[in-house]
């Protein structure tokens, strides 16, 4: 659906040329949500602004819908614009103008008629569930309201896809979830390829399905939420992961085992058990149980989601003799779960 | 005392005659310093650097105009103007005569007051239009005016009020109204009495624009 090869783009800031993006190469599909993620200056906002061209990227070509936007005259641009909408940080709503013809703002760009435009916005505030707000101003919403007709007034032209720039980043935690759900039943819905932006790791795990992660102008990893928040491998992306980690593992809880003598030590082995998706229900630890002489004593553990996978985290002592201990850690593995052996 | 010894020098036709005249002017030279000075501004604002029109000569040859004339003291451009105001009304004396030195003396006032006002405006506004695909002249229509409305209000009523004051000076070339007055009679011939009765006219005449600029302003600002 959209793919960026190659991007570069280059600031002149009072005559020193400053690199925003280095080379990015990024391919989006048709009706995923993506997340980029990376702390302010890394180039995320310049990388979401290059995919509408509101930022002119020096090199390299923006395709999106099989169409190359770098290559299209003002005009030409103007109408593929329409085809992408864009919501953001500050809402950037007409002060002036009522809810209504916020929304209709678009429609009237592209000179639709009068009843059209009635009919579309009705159904957006609808959509929305700002049916009783249509006559209001901006002034008189709550940020989150304020959002929901960025969103509406978005998707008027009905857009192949929607870019966010940090669209959750000025509201508050119950707010923002709201407005997750609500880009999360439009993507779902309507089929709609969204494009967020955050520096807020709780954002892409909530509704992403695949993430980049950019740091100093260039995407230091990329791939599936899932993946990436099981075994992030950059550092930063460390950093990002360990934000909205509950999984505090009190690391004395080791010591105990280093202390014990060698032969009883043997008999104890500590690891930590990741399980993803389908396996976290399934009574995979009670099957282990079943065929091998060994107990389990669950130290520490969690139970969570990734957009709609769940997944949990668990650290094991697993007290018997060392063989079967290595064979209770094989088992594991093979019925899909990650082990790590901590001791 | 009775009331009329306070005012022995007051022809009151006259005062009202002076009082249609300043009216008149005023009207008009607002009038056509708004539309002059709307579209000036706007161009000032839009070919600024970083702006959607940038244009380094048209910018810095707009403002260079723009601050001549607003350096020159309106007495001065009054007289100046006499040749340019013949060859466009046809007389260079008289109500009409005065109406293109005000607009001169006044439209690059104005513009000014519209570029501020227009530079309120959120940038991030603009970038959701141009996100949208609006072309720079459904940018200029349908978010850059609408949002400064209020600001543009406030900016007309200003205008009008220093209108009333540089019409005391139309005077010089024979333009008539209350300031003229104010100075022919109550000035050059010591009677007070005309003096303060067109001085306390025009201040309500003040009083009035002002209090519904301001309650127009109110009306139309949505923040």
């Amino acid at each position: 659906m959209i793919t960026l090869q190659n991007v570069r783009k280059d600031y002149l800031v009072e005559k020193k040329s400053i690199t925003a993006l280095k080379k990015i190469d990024l391919t989006i599909e048709r009706g995923e949500v993506f997340g980029i993620i990376g702390h302010s200056g890394a180039g995320k906002s310049t990388l979401i602004r290059c995919i509408n061209l509101l930022e002119k990227p020096t090199m390299g070509s923006i395709i999106v819908d099989g169409q190359d936007l770098t290559r299209l005259s003002p005009s030409q641009l103007q109408t593929a614009r329409r085809e992408i909408g864009m919501i953001f940080q500050h809402f950037n709503l007409l002060s002036s103008a009522t809810i209504y013809e916020n929304i209709a703002f678009p429609l009237r760009l592209s000179k639709r008629s009068k009843s059209e435009i009635d009919k579309k916005v009705r159904d957006l505030l609808e959509l929305v569930g700002l049916a009783d707000h249509a006559k209001k101003y901006p002034a008189q919403l709550s940020g989150g309201q304020k959002q929901r007709v960025g969103i509406a007034r978005a998707l008027a032209n009905d857009p192949k896809v929607l870019l966010c720039d940090e669209a959750t980043s000025a509201l508050d935690p119950m707010t923002t979830q709201s407005i997750l759900k609500l880009l999360s039943d439009i993507n779902k819905k309507l089929g709609l390829t969204i494009v967020l932006i955050t520096h807020e790791m709780h954002v892409i795990r909530e509704i992403c399905d695949r993430v980049g992660v950019i740091d100093g102008g260039e995407i230091v990893e990329l791939g599936p939420v899932a993946e990436v928040f099981l075994n992030p491998k950059q550092s930063i992306t460390q950093e990002f992961v360990e934000q909205v980690s509950d999984f505090d593992f009190p690391e004395e809880l080791l010591e105990q085992y280093k202390k014990m003598p060698a032969p009883e030590r043997a008999c104890h082995q500590v690891v930590q058990v990741s399980f993803l998706g389908d396996t976290t229900f399934q009574p995979v630890l009670f099957q282990v149980l079943q065929s091998l002489p060994v107990q389990f004593n669950i130290l520490h553990g969690t139970i969570n989601r990734i957009k709609d996978t769940p997944f949990g985290r668990l650290v094991l002592e697993i007290t018997g003799e060392p063989d079967d201990a290595r064979d209770a850690v094989k088992h594991l593995q093979e019925r899909g779960l990650r082990v790590e052996v901590l001791l | 005392m009775d009331f009329n010894d306070l005012f022995v020098n007051i022809q009151w036709a006259d005062i009202w005659t002076a009082c249609g005249e300043t009216l008149y002017m005023v009207a008009i030279s607002t009038l056509f310093t708004a539309l002059i000075g709307l579209p000036l501004g706007v161009l000032v604002v839009l070919t600024s650097p970083g702006h959607l029109l940038q244009n380094r000569l048209v910018y810095a040859v707009l403002s260079f105009i723009i601050n001549i004339f607003r350096s020159i003291p309106f007495i001065i451009l009054l007289i100046m103007l006499i040749p340019f105001t013949q060859i466009l009304v046809g007389t260079s004396i008289g109500v009409t005569a005065a109406i293109p030195p005000l607009v001169i003396g006044s439209a690059p006032f104005f513009a000014r007051l519209v570029e501020v006002s227009l530079r309120e405006v959120d940038k991030g506004v603009i970038e959701m239009a141009q996100s949208m695909g609006a072309t720079t002249w459904q940018i200029i229509s349908r978010v850059l005016l609408p949002e400064a409305r209020s600001g543009i209000i406030a900016g007309i009523t200003i205008t009008l009020v220093a209108l009333v004051g540089y019409t005391a000076m139309a005077g010089v070339i024979g333009g008539g109204g209350l300031g003229d007055l104010a100075i022919r009679f109550g000035y050059q011939r010591f009677q007070t009495d005309v003096m303060i009765v067109t001085t306390v006219i025009m201040i309500v005449l003040v009083q009035v624009f002002q209090t519904l600029g301001d309650k127009l302003v109110r009306r139309f600002n949505r923040k």
